[in-house]
């Protein structure tokens, strides 16, 4: 438990992380904000296009500014997630201090557990505030223009079920797969941290980085004919609305499966590697 | 004298069958719309009229696709419509936002709604009226 308390109050000392929240928070509000008051000067906007809040939330946006940063650095968030802290222990004598406190395997499993819970916890909040901010502007009630069918999901994707009960739902769906995503992908990067001893922290930023977004490149590109099971594409709500292939339920689960478990082997790696010391 | 208004006479004949052109009223297109990046201009006409919509009819998409995000904008880049405004293989009317005069040069532009890693090709034709 020790081990816990002290990782959280690490992470959210670590500078890194905090820029990266506060970057994050002023785009999740200021986003939807100036695109409101920009489309609003066209007078026809509400007649022609809608203002329904599902058409403008940050992951449905594609035409938002805070949606091409979001996606821009979307590779870069995991790796900033992790604050380069056990980088930092590990570089430094604070590693076998703290290891000698209490043992080995509680202190590997506390980092794991704590970057996963900080980042999947930040990213909800992060989004869900965008999502808020996006509702308090526009209106539900407003009437659903032509316009508005070009963003409802196909029968038949994973999502169509919970945008039928309502798309606040479909929205939350999404927040959540993209905080687990980011989530995920912070561990794998702590994963690799643990396994290759870097030179600098900008090497201990830049390969991981480079690492993942590579491989996702690479399997993106294999999986032309089948991006159904494209990691990128199904964290996309408008994929299930502009896209023809469908997204099952089964799919997004193998999807995020094969993640976990990628996750996991490279966290026990990691230990493995490291049992020597202390 | 008489040789210099020739030569003038020939001249503008000659522009005025290069501006027939550049007034053509329709234009077919082929893109290849770039994995997620805005703004994939695919033609420039000049207005021949003042009405104040653009037709675009869309013949095909890449496999995989069903919509897109459509727009125009004029000389200095600044949109003369929304590009919130979307379709997919069909043809459709869209409003300009601000005055689009006679004689004034639009550009098509074409988007893809959806962060990918390879181009999406697209074809069909429009007019900017």
């Amino acid at each position: 438990m020790q081990y816990i308390r002290l990782d959280i109050k690490r992470f959210y000392n670590n500078r890194l992380i905090q820029v990266m929240l506060l970057l994050l928070l002023v785009v999740m509000i200021a986003s939807p904000i100036s695109v409101y008051y920009t489309n609003m000067k066209w007078d026809k906007f509400a007649e022609v296009i809608g203002i329904h809040p599902f058409q403008y939330w940050l992951l449905m946006d594609s035409v938002g500014w805070g949606h091409s940063i979001y996606h821009a650095f979307f590779w870069v968030f995991p790796v900033i997630s992790t604050g380069l802290i056990y980088f930092s222990e590990k570089d430094s004598s604070v590693y076998e201090l703290l290891v000698i406190r209490g043992d080995k395997k509680t202190y590997y499993f506390s980092k794991a557990l704590v970057q996963f819970i900080t980042t999947f916890m930040n990213f909800v909040i992060l989004l869900s505030i965008n999502v808020t901010v996006t509702y308090m502007l526009y209106s539900t009630d407003a009437p659903l223009t032509e316009q508005y069918r070009y963003f409802v999901p196909k029968e038949g994707m994973f999502c169509t079920p919970f945008y039928n009960i309502d798309p606040i739902y479909m929205i939350f769906l999404y927040v959540l797969l993209n905080a687990l995503t980011i989530a995920l992908l912070s561990v794998l990067i702590l994963g690799i941290q643990e396994i290759f001893v870097f030179k600098n922290r900008y090497m201990a930023v830049l390969i991981p980085f480079l690492g993942i977004f590579v491989s996702y490149y690479i399997t993106s590109l294999l999986l032309n004919e089948h991006t159904n099971y494209d990691l990128g594409i199904i964290l996309q709500p408008r994929a299930t609305s502009a896209m023809t292939t469908i997204i099952s339920g089964k799919d997004v689960g193998l999807v995020f499966g094969v993640l976990t478990l990628l996750d996991v082997a490279i966290l026990l790696v990691g230990y493995i590697r490291n049992r020597e010391v202390c | 004298m008489k040789k210099i208004s020739t030569y003038i006479l020939i001249g503008c004949l000659s522009l005025m069958c290069l501006s027939a052109t550049a007034f053509a009223a329709t234009s077919t297109f082929s893109s290849t719309l770039k994995a997620k990046q805005k703004d994939t201009e695919v033609s420039t006409i000049r207005k021949a009229t003042d009405t104040q919509s653009f037709k675009v009819t869309i013949t095909d998409i890449g496999k995989d696709e069903s919509a897109l995000c459509v727009w125009t904008e004029g000389d200095l880049g600044k949109n003369f419509s929304s590009p919130y405004n979307q379709m997919g293989v069909e043809t459709k009317s869209f409003d300009y936002t601000k005055t689009a005069r006679i004689g004034k040069n639009i550009t098509l532009n074409i988007d893809n709604p959806v962060y990918r890693t390879y181009a999406v090709p697209v074809v069909g034709e429009w007019t900017p009226n």
